[in-house]
This record gives C-alpha cells, structure tokens and sequence, in this order.
C-alpha cells in the first residue's frame, strides 16, 4: 500500500508570536516550530495503516529549509521517505498554490490514500487537503475521525452535528484527519537514529513544474487587539465591593 | 515562559552553546553516527515526553488520597499510572540512550542522555527511579556477568520486560557496607545460595515488570569480614531456567515496604533473601571483588542522585517563577500607593529569592552536566594521557555532584516553598512534594557526609593530587578566557581567589589529617560545599562569558535568556563564591568544639 502523509510546520503553541513591524507577516527567526498538530494524526494514521497492511509511507512537505526537522520528525516516528518542496518562489504561497504543489508531488508517486490534516493551526485556512483532492481529481473525506481500510476502498467516520456519518469510497483518496482519529505515538530513540539515513528528496518548482503565483495575497498581518488591564476592586466592605462589580458590568463592560 | 516543569533552553545552552557538542563529539569516534539535528530531536522527545507524560503523574496525593506504592498479601504494587508510562518509557528507547548498539542502545553522548534524565527527574523521581536503577543493574551485568544467561538478561533489561535494583543496605550495614551479613554458600553447579535481609531497597519489588533483577552484594561463606570480604551475585526475583523462561519464585520475600516522607511512588523495600534456603545467585566478576564491581554502578548513581537534586530544584523554582508572576500581594515598596497592588515578583526580596533559585539550578546544573561531559570526553580520547586526565574528572567530581547538588537541591526547594509562603506549605501546590521528594537525595547513595569523606580522604590525594590540580587548572582555564575578553571583571578575580583558597585549604588539611585529623574531619562536609560553590562560581563565568558573546545579536526572549545568564553568574559569585575564603580561613582554624565537647554536655 503507497501511503502519502502532507506535513506542515507551524509554530509551537506556545511560541510568543510577534508581527513584524510592517505587518508583513511574523517574525519567525526565534520560534519553537513543530509539526502541525493535525498533520500528526494524519502520520500516525499513515503509520498504523502501513503496520497492519504493508506498503510504504512518503511524508510531503511543503516549507523553508528549516521545514526538513518536521519532515525528519515523521520519519522518526516511522514513514518511509520524504519529499521536501523548498523554493523561496513558495514564501507567499497561498492554499491553491501549496494544494498544486503538494499534488504534482504526490502525482510522481504511486499512492493509494493520501492524508493531511484537517487544517494548519497557523492560518487556519482548512483548503490544502481539498485542493490536493480537486488537482488530483480525487475523492476527499474531511475531517475524518475513524479509518477503516477494506482492500479496494475505505470506510470513514465524520462527526457532524448530533449524529457520525459513514462515507465509503474507493481509492485513492485524501482523508483530513481530525483530532480523535487516534494517539500519535512519540518518535523513539531507534527512530530518531534511524530517520537521518531515510532518503528525502528535494524539490523546487521548476522541478514540479507549476506556477507558484498565489491567487489570494495576504495583505497585512496584525496582531490581535491588546487585552486591557483588568480592575482589581479593593476595600474592605464586600457588600460595596460587590455594588461597585455590579455598576462596572453594568456602566463599563455593558454586560448586564 | 515555556514549561513550568523542564527547562529545555537551558538544556540546548549547555549542549551546544557552553559544551559546544558540536565541535567537540558529535561526528568523531565513538559519535561519529551523531550530529546536532538529532541531538535536537532527542532532547526535543524527552521534553515532551517528560511534559505531556511523566508530569501528570507526578502528585502523590489526588484528591486527599494516596498515590503511592502498596504493599499488600506479600506484593508490591507502582502506582496505576506508572505502567503506561514504564512501557512508554521502554517502547522509546530511554532506557538506553547512551548504551552502545551492541546491547540495542543509541550510543549517545552521556551528556545528551544526562540532559534527558534531567527533564524525566524534573517530572517524576519516584517514577524515575525505576528505569534508573534498573539501567544501573544492567550495566553491571553488561560489564562483569559471565554466565550463558547474561544476552538473555541483557536483551530483558534494556528492553524493559525485567528491572532492576542495587541492594547494598542491611539493617545493621547502611554507611558501613563492609558491616554486611548477607551469605551467599557455592553449590556444586558453580551458583550460590543466598542468604539474607537487605532494606530499604528503591524499587525492590513491584509489578511492573515480569522479573526483577537483583545485584546483592554478600559475603561467601569463610571470607575475611569487612568490604574485602564482599562479592557481589545476580539474584533474579523469579528463577530463570535452563532455556531463559522464568520459573517460580526465587526465594525473594518482601518483607514490607517503607511508609515515608517523599517519593511515595517508589517501593522502598525490605527483602528477605534465602528464608527457605533457597535462593540461588550467580557471582559477578569474581570473588570478594564485589565493592569494586558495586562501585560501578554506586558512581553512575550518585552522579544520577546529584541529577535529581538539580531537576527538583528545577522544577520548583520554575513553579515558584511562574506562582511570584501571578500572585498578587502588597504594593511596590517605591510607589507605596496601597490601592495598586501589584505580583509579588516586584518585590526585592521575592526577587532575591528568585534570582538565589536561578543562579543556583542553573549552577549546578552544569556542574553536573560537567560530569557527564568529562565522561564522553573520556570515551572520545585519543590517547591515554586524555583518558586518564577525564577518568580523574569524574573521579573528583562524583562526590561533589552528588553532595553539593542535593544540598543546594534541598536550598532551592526551601526557597521555592517560601516564595509560595502559606500556599507553598499546601498540598493544593506541588513545590511542597518537591521538598519532601529532594530530602533523601542528601542521603541514599551513601549520605553526604560519606561523599566528603571520599573526597576529602580518598579522591583529593589520588594519583598524589594530580586529577585535583587538573580540576583547578581546567576551572582557571577558563578563568583566563574571561578575563583575555574583559567578561565580568570583578567575579572573575573573585572565583580566582576562591579557587587558591581551596587548593591551600587542601594541601593543610592533607597535612591536618597526619597532626590534627579532626579539624579536616569536621569540616569535611563544609570544604566540600565550599568546593562546589567555587566550582559553580566557575561554571557561571563559563556561561557569562558565552552569554555576552551571543547578545551582541540576540533580540526578543533570547536576550533575555543571555542577561539573565549573567546577572545570574554576578548574583551568584558576589554572595556565595565570594564567602569562599572566608569560610575555608574557619575551618582551618583549629576549632575542634565538636569533639572537645562531651557527649554528656550535648544534652542532659
Ligand atoms: C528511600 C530510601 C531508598 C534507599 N534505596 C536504597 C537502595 O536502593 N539500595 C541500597 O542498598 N540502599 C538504599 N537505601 C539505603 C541508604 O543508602 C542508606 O540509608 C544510607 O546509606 C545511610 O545508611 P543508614 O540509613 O543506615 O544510616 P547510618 O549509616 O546509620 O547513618 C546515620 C548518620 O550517621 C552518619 N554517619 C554514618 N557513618 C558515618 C561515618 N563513618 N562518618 C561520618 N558520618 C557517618 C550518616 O551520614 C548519617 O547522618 C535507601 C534508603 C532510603 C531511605
């Protein structure tokens, strides 16, 4: 079975994330990047699908250089091989230009189910996974929580409002993993050893051949509104204290 | 701030940036497979791991009930949520991270997996322990078990199916291992039977594992009395048959476990070895070579101790950081306006005791991280020359780090508890477990006051001072640095002076000890800590000296962390490395109240 997992790498969350001063995008030369989240139930699923029924696992990546640790993490947790599409053509890339260029890759190798994440934690956009689907003109199943594998097709399970859908299709498909689809394991020692003798091919755009003219530009990054200070009310009479809460979420907050 | 529980920075600052790994292991034999990126990983692994896995397991109280090891109808239980994690914790390969490829390990530098056992000690040390300990015993079977069963054992061990255990303590032998009774009688086939009670043995039964491993020092029958006396024999808890399965009970009864002040989830057992005459053991090495053999693994903890007391240091004061930011209590002593009250960190003497806590941790940290670093030093030299120079480091150093980092552990959780003030005595908050946890760090593998005796008596004078005076010009090595770059002036003179007051202290306390021996004697432990402060005073220059170097173009969070570096090294140095002198000019003094005083007098 030719398994294909796409990986992002995005900021830890727990990174402090600064705007640059001219709102051109994040200062990125001090953050703790990581794997996206999603992206991991999307190699760990990859793995679990592999261990029960051969085949091999390529992680796909598309990112700066600094991007090679992620694409070295899955391999430490067990895929195969990678790709790694790095091109400085790529820095402004939107959705559809990373969805092409995921699928050109994907469209050199033999793959029967490909998986990403249901969307990226950094901008939240959600599209990749849909794009590498209408590129290759695949069957898509998002936001997937359960993968069952039966030979020639696989059976899948999407939560929605109040009720689970089973959507079965034929493949190959892309999945987007969603959190609950399963545990990622951590990368063990051997692992870790053993992902920097994994082969990882390089590739530019040229080399896939696509235009890598984003459609959407982001125009201005800004941070988020700073938080005003809160308001400690002091004294010693709780019964005035209370009074004074109740005018301020009144008067101020207009919350009640 | 990133964690509360582990300190990775500081972890890839002494790695790459003070030890500078990169250009002094990674790549050359034996780690010539190794570079940076993976060193990366690994240590990105174990603070994950150690965060999202050990950490919550670490309370031994969840909701006023006990989260401990029991002892019930002669078995011992670990605590539930040890088992997941003991088989996380063997499934990734921790167990043997610095072990060579030959017996499944990864070979790593001991730095790396010393940085590692940082942040797990950091999150849980009961839990801790257990793969410690069981580490320890296989490396003793990995270095002196000749037996056909020893791949077997090997392969269980660094696997994690079986465990493992040093059992030196009887009742009546703890300081004094050569006071042991435990016998051990050859049978015909070349095995021996057991026979004898050992206590307070750290993970001495539990069901984690199928089998436990013993190494059990005894003395074989008609053998001089005292540590000449002693061999040492692998004693597995189940029999292992002819083919390698297990078979039934080896004769090893748990008596009881101790009920005690900290590391709850470690069993700490009493075991009764022989009481039906027959529990069978194998000799390791060979016979009455015991201590030596036990000195192998008694090193690697000890200097595994001196970790602990680094990481609950750690992590205390990275809870009391984050407790001083948050709290809100009295206004700022400039402003005096009583209406604003601001976080107790404004205040300078909550400040005192935070900047006290980092430059402490973070002191003894390389310290200990020093220890290791002389080990792969040792393993990567080209010559014998280099080999014995770094074999004397550990030699010198083991005692210190295993004393000084647990007694200044233990400062540290004080002062964590007191930046809590009344919070910090309640459960409710995890720095006062931290405090009851560090206490036996000071004790178990033989008491501080026997690791200043082995410095003072034994490693001061090995090879007539030589591995001393290489500590002291490695120290003033890199005194010279900082002084050739103009890098903290002052406390550069300081840490100078501190370090000819103890070479001078040395020398007179070598000749003390012919006249005078008490006065060495009862300063033992004192010159040891003074030891440590100057070596610590040392490492803080080391690491302001690479701080000022990297903030020329540090911005954001990363200048912080280089100024932190060296407001920290000035805190340290200027209040404790300085009191260096004067404390060794007292305990040369010919002050023996100590032993003048009668036994009467000390209390009637
Ligand atoms: C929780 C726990 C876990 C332990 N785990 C293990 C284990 O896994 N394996 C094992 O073998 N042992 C273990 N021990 C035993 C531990 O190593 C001993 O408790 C320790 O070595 C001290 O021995 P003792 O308790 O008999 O104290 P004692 O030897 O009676 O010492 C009492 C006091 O006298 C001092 N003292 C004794 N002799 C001298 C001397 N010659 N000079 C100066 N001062 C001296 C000591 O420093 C101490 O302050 C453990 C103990 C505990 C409490």
């Amino acid at each position: 079975m030719n398994i294909i997992a796409c990986v992002k790498q995005v900021p830890d969350t727990e990174a402090q994330i600064k705007v640059k001063a001219d709102g051109s995008g994040i200062e990125d030369g001090q953050i703790k990047w990581v794997m996206n989240p999603y992206d991991e139930f999307g190699v760990e699923e990859a793995l679990k699908l592999k261990e029960k029924n051969g085949g091999d696992v390529t992680v796909v990546c598309l990112g700066p250089a600094r991007a090679m640790e992620t694409i070295r993490t899955a391999l430490a947790m067990g895929a195969d091989k990678g790709i790694h599409i790095c091109d400085p053509a790529f820095d402004n890339a939107d959705a559809f230009v990373v969805g092409n260029a995921l699928a050109a890759a994907i469209k050199t190798l033999p793959h029967d189910i490909i998986f990403c994440g249901q969307r990226a934690i950094d901008d939240d956009a959600g599209q990749v996974g849909s794009m590498i689907a209408e590129a290759l003109n695949l069957p898509q199943l998002t936001l997937v929580t359960k993968v069952d594998f039966a030979g020639t097709s696989v059976k899948v399970i999407r939560p929605i409002e109040g009720a689970q859908l089973l959507i079965e299709t034929s493949l190959p498909c892309v999945v987007t993993a969603q959190k609950g689809l399963n545990e990622p394991r951590y990368a063990s020692l051997p692992g870790i050893m053993k992902a920097k003798k994994k082969p990882v091919d390089v590739k530019n755009a040229s080399a896939l051949g696509i235009a890598t003219e984003a459609k959407a530009k982001v125009a201005k990054t800004i941070p988020p509104p700073a938080r005003p200070p809160g308001k400690i009310i002091c004294g010693d009479d709780p019964a005035l204290k209370a009074a004074e809460v109740a005018r301020l979420l009144r008067e101020e907050a207009k919350a009640i | 701030m990133a964690s509360k529980w582990v300190d990775e920075r500081d972890m890839r600052f002494i790695l790459h940036e003070v030890f500078n790994i990169q250009e002094v292991l990674l790549g050359k034999a034996p780690f010539e497979d190794h570079d940076t990126d993976m060193v990366n990983m690994v240590i990105d692994a174990a603070a994950k791991f150690a965060e999202n896995e050990i950490a919550p397991t670490y309370p031994d109280e969840v909701h006023r009930k006990p989260v401990e090891a029991v002892f019930k109808d002669g078995k011992v239980y670990a605590p539930e949520s040890y088992h997941r994690l003991w088989k996380l914790y063997a499934e990734s390969g921790w167990l043997s991270t610095a072990d060579s490829p030959e017996v499944g390990g990864q070979g790593l530098p001991e730095v790396v997996a010393a940085a590692c056992a940082n942040m797990f000690l950091a999150t849980n040390q009961a839990f801790t322990m257990y793969p410690g300990l069981s580490h320890g015993a296989a490396k003793l079977v990995e270095k002196f078990f000749e037996h056909p069963f020893r791949e077997m054992i090997l392969e269980k061990m660094f696997t994690g199916q079986w465990a493992g255990t040093m059992c030196l303590t009887e009742p009546g032998a703890g300081s004094d291992v050569g006071a042991l009774k435990t016998t051990a009688k050859k049978n015909p086939d070349g095995s021996y039977l057991i026979t004898g009670t050992k206590c307070f043995i750290s993970a001495g039964d539990h069901d984690l594992t199928e089998n436990i491993i013993h190494p059990v020092l005894a003395r074989i029958e008609g053998d001089p009395p005292g540590t000449k006396g002693i061999s040492i024999f692998v004693v597995p808890k189940f029999s292992i048959k002819a083919d390698g399965s297990i078979g039934a009970l080896n004769d090893v009864a748990t008596g009881n476990i101790e009920s005690k002040m900290g590391i709850h989830g470690n069993s700490t057992c009493t075991l009764n070895f022989g009481e039906n005459g027959k529990c069978v053991g194998y000799l390791m090495g060979q016979e009455r070579e015991g201590m030596k053999v036990m000195f192998h693994m008694m090193n690697e903890e000890r200097q595994g101790v001196g970790m602990m007391g680094v990481a609950l240091a750690s992590s205390a004061y990275r809870h009391a950081l984050a407790y001083a930011k948050d709290r809100v209590q009295g206004s700022n002593i400039m402003q005096k306006d009583p209406l604003v009250t601001v976080p107790i960190i404004q205040h300078p003497d909550v400040r005192r005791m935070l900047l006290k806590q980092k430059s402490t941790v973070e002191g003894i940290r390389l310290l200990c991280m020093y220890c290791y670093f002389a080990m792969d030093r040792r393993k990567a030299a080209v010559n014998e020359a280099e080999t014995e120079k770094w074999q004397g480091m550990i030699e010198i150093l083991t005692p210190i780090v295993k004393a000084y980092c647990t007694e200044m552990g233990m400062v540290v959780n004080d002062l964590a508890v007191q930046t809590y003030g009344g919070y910090g005595y309640c459960r409710e908050y995890p720095v006062e477990q931290m405090m009851r946890d560090q206490k036996i760090n000071a004790i178990y593998e033989g008491t501080n006051a026997i690791q200043a005796l082995d410095l003072l008596g034994r490693k001061l004078g090995m090879k007539k001072g030589l591995y001393f005076m290489n500590l002291i010009t490695e120290a003033k090595n890199g005194l010279a640095k900082a002084k050739s770059l103009g890098i903290l002036k002052e406390e550069t003179a300081i840490v100078d002076a501190a370090l000819d007051a103890i070479v001078t202290t040395a020398m007179e306390f070598a000749g003390l000890m012919k006249t005078n021996p008490y006065v060495p004697l009862i300063a033992a432990s004192d010159f040891l800590n003074c030891f440590g402060d100057t070596l610590v005073g040392w490492y803080h220059v080391w690491m302001a000296t690479v701080a000022s170097e990297k903030l020329t173009n540090a911005t954001g969070q990363e200048k912080s962390f280089y100024e932190g570096k060296i407001e920290g090294a000035k805190f340290f140095i200027n209040r404790t490395t300085a009191l260096v002198p004067a404390k060794c000019g007292i305990l040369k003094n010919d002050d023996t109240s100590a032993m003048r005083i009668s036994e009467e007098a000390f209390g009637i």
